[in-house]
């Protein structure tokens, strides 16, 4: 027994000296790899694949290879936690790619003031931006809240005069519908909000709250939601007689997989798109295309290519840190503030195609959206850019 | 000398109580994360114990420890953030309100068995959970409640070594209480309910009464676990309350060992190490796969596959395998 406890005690201790490597560069990326929201899941892929791209076209950066460590969030927010200390703490990662609103939200204090860690979300969500309190985290796009004001005053302009909410009894939810309804932007638009309706996330079926929306008979109805979830109510809305082009949503309901699956139930359904979509020709769509022929990639849509942009906007602030230290890795904390320091000065940094020009002075690259329409099995654009000011 | 120990019994506590002070402050670059893994395991073990006092020594199956949990973070977040009282207080204030709570879950609960339990306790999970998400004046709902970690001697609580020195020798307590529990009456007759709740009654055991004791005593367990698990990560929010908790509670639960004092323990490491040292495993593997989807499904399977092995071949639970693997050791050395 004596023998078996000196054995334990020397392995723990022997764990203490394991040394941590040199001369690479970690990157965190979470995203819902399993669990609901894996629709929208390539925007974790897009930024792991387009760093192993860099590593394997130009040898890395200035010699150091991009180590992307991609891990699954599951989109809960005590696993989120998890995976965000494991990367900060073990992995010490130089930047964190993150996902949920909830987890976001959850992070935001240690992101900014205990770990002080480069951190791009994909949620848009306006609670954190805010380059004051939160400086360590940038936003690729228009906020959720923006894209709402979009799509109430694309509905203003089409005559609309009453309005409703749908969306899950989730963070990414409730928060920006909340968000609108208190900054009283429906009054300021001068349209009448009939309802909010929540409903249960998990729930296989909404036919008993597209009755509801039937009843109403809004106008218009933005899904505050992603793809899964949308499919359910456009299915749900078809059986109801609800048509689909009553519906305006947010940027992540700019999926294929609705005009698929959906299928005619689909036909006129709204989605704001903030960067470009899969196949367009467009000069990251190349590099893609470039890195498809030895690689198999794992989701081939808009996601994807949203993520790719992530990936180059950290490989950008990176070089410009590594450029300027003359090639040597600075010490973590020190290259964190460093990347942090050289995000905040992009400045029209250009995408090749994938977005508008970034500009991260206020922590948010954009905030243009423009508004696709589902016609024919196709998204089709019936609006410009529109900038939310 | 009477009444004092041979020192070679001194010898393996002073040894684990010596790795137990110097391991939070080892250099390496894992040590932050193993304690954060060492600090949720020891929350766990918490949670599961009481689940086992319920579930392993009365044998009232119950869905809904992960909501129990719930009240107690909620009760720690709302007395701290409102009242702004210090944590010794809200812990056991945490305990003594899931208690209440559980009392007025378990009975009506009472005069039921098995499935019809299993479904009453479900219900309970399901109605808290709604509470969490709609009661917004109270919870903020899925908005969820910040909590500013306390201060111990300048230090936050939500360090993971300061959180170290409180949750571990806590768990030890759990564990302790658990086993001393059914060295009294009341742990008996708890184990005389499970056994044969009929005879029991028949010899004058209170069985009712009893079950309800059995209910308030996991309530409280569940809520000084959920409390600390508020303290720890500062951010109470639904979403970790689920059904899924509750499930992985009674997983520990199974895998440790039912009735058993150390199963809690044992359950407890295997369900937070054992994705771990999967996703660990994995990560090697990946490049090699090369298959995104089979690898992060992986997890799941093994995970799941394990629990069935467990229920077929070793239904007594890991508690059962260490103590045959520690009698051999013994024979073993005794031998030489």
């Amino acid at each position: 027994m004596k023998k078996m406890s000196s054995l334990i005690l020397f392995c723990l201790f022997a764990i203490s000296f394991l040394p941590a490597f040199a001369g690479e560069i970690p990157v965190g990326i979470y995203g819902t790899l399993t669990g609901t929201d894996t629709d929208v899941n390539g925007m974790s892929y897009g930024p792991r694949d387009y760093l192993t791209y860099v590593n394997e076209k130009f040898g890395g950066v200035m010699g150091h290879k991009y180590v992307p460590i991609l891990l699954d969030g599951k989109n809960q927010i005590p696993e989120e936690v998890k995976v965000f200390k494991r990367l900060v703490d073990v992995d010490n990662v130089v930047v964190v790619n993150g996902w949920s609103t909830g987890g976001t939200k959850a992070l935001r204090d240690q992101i900014n003031t205990l770990v002080k860690v480069p951190f791009q979300g994909q949620s848009l969500i306006k609670d954190v931006l805010d380059p004051e309190k939160y400086p360590f985290i940038f936003l690729l796009g228009p906020t959720y809240e923006d894209q709402v004001i979009i799509g109430m005053n694309w509905a203003k302009q089409k005559g609309a005069k009453t309005f409703a909410f749908l969306h899950a009894d989730v963070e990414y939810g409730r928060g920006p519908v909340r968000n609108a309804i208190e900054e009283k932007i429906p009054e300021k638009l001068n349209l009448k909000v009939l309802a909010d309706i929540e409903y249960p996330g998990a729930s296989p079926d909404l036919t008993s709250y597209l009755l509801r929306i039937n009843e109403l008979n809004p106008d218009y109805v933005y899904i505050q939601d992603s793809v899964n979830n949308t499919l359910k109510i456009l299915r749900d809305a078809a059986k109801v007689g609800v048509p689909a082009s009553k519906f305006i949503s947010n940027c992540y309901n700019f999926s294929h997989l609705i005009t698929e699956t959906a299928g005619k139930d689909a036909e006129g359904f709204k989605a704001l798109q903030i960067n470009a979509d899969w196949g367009e020709d467009i000069p990251i769509m190349k590099e893609i295309k470039e890195f498809g022929k030895t690689h198999k990639i794992a989701k081939e849509d808009t996601y994807y290519v949203k993520g790719w942009v992530q990936g180059k906007i950290i490989h950008e602030t990176v070089s410009r840190v590594l450029k300027s230290t003359g090639g040597k890795i600075p010490e973590i904390s020190e290259f964190r503030q460093r990347v942090r320091d050289e995000w905040v000065k992009l400045d029209k940094f250009d995408t090749g195609g994938g977005t508008p020009p970034l500009s991260y002075k206020n922590n948010q690259g954009h905030s243009m959206a423009r508004i696709l329409e589902i016609k024919g099995g196709k998204y089709v654009p019936i609006s410009d850019w529109i900038k939310n000011d | 000398m009477t009444g004092i120990l041979p020192y070679k019994r001194w010898a393996l506590p002073v040894i684990c109580l010596f790795v137990f002070l110097c391991f939070p402050f080892s250099l390496s670059s894992y040590t932050k994360y193993i304690l954060f893994l060492v600090n949720m395991t020891a929350i766990g073990v918490v949670g599961a114990s009481g689940l086992n006092i319920l579930t392993g020594y009365t044998g009232l199956i119950s869905m809904g420890q992960a909501a129990f949990m719930g009240v107690g973070a909620y009760t720690v977040a709302i007395l701290s953030t409102r009242i702004g009282l210090p944590f010794w207080i809200n812990l056991p204030a945490a305990g003594i309100v899931t208690t209440i709570v559980g009392i007025i879950a378990g009975t009506p609960s009472l005069r039921l068995k098995g499935f019809y339990l299993a479904m009453a306790t479900l219900s309970a999970q399901f109605l808290l959970e709604y509470l969490f998400k709609n009661w917004q004046g109270l919870t903020q709902g899925v908005q969820g409640i910040f909590i500013t970690p306390p201060q111990i001697f300048g230090l936050h609580m939500n360090d993971d070594r300061v959180f170290y020195f409180i949750v571990v020798p806590l768990a030890l307590l759990s564990v302790i209480g658990s086993r001393n529990l059914f060295r009294t009456n009341v742990g008996r007759s708890f184990i005389a309910i499970r056994d044969r709740d009929i005879a029991a009654g028949l010899i004058g055991i209170n069985v009712l009464r009893y079950k309800l004791y059995s209910f308030a005593i996991s309530s409280f367990y569940a809520g000084v676990a959920g409390g600390l698990w508020a303290y720890y990560m500062t951010i109470i929010n639904p979403e970790a309350f689920q059904i899924t908790t509750s499930i992985d509670y009674i997983a520990m639960i199974i895998v440790g060992g039912m009735g058993t004092f150390l199963g809690p323990v044992f359950g407890s490491i295997f369900v937070v190490l054992l994705p771990e040292a999967i996703q660990r495993t994995m990560e090697i593997l990946q490049p090699i796969l090369q298959i995104d989807y089979t690898f992060v499904a992986f997890k799941q399977i093994v995970f799941g596959f394990f629990i069935v092995v467990f229920l077929i071949f070793e239904p007594k639970g890991l508690a059962e395998i260490v103590s045959r693997l520690c009698e051999r050791l013994r024979h073993g050395l005794e031998r030489r």
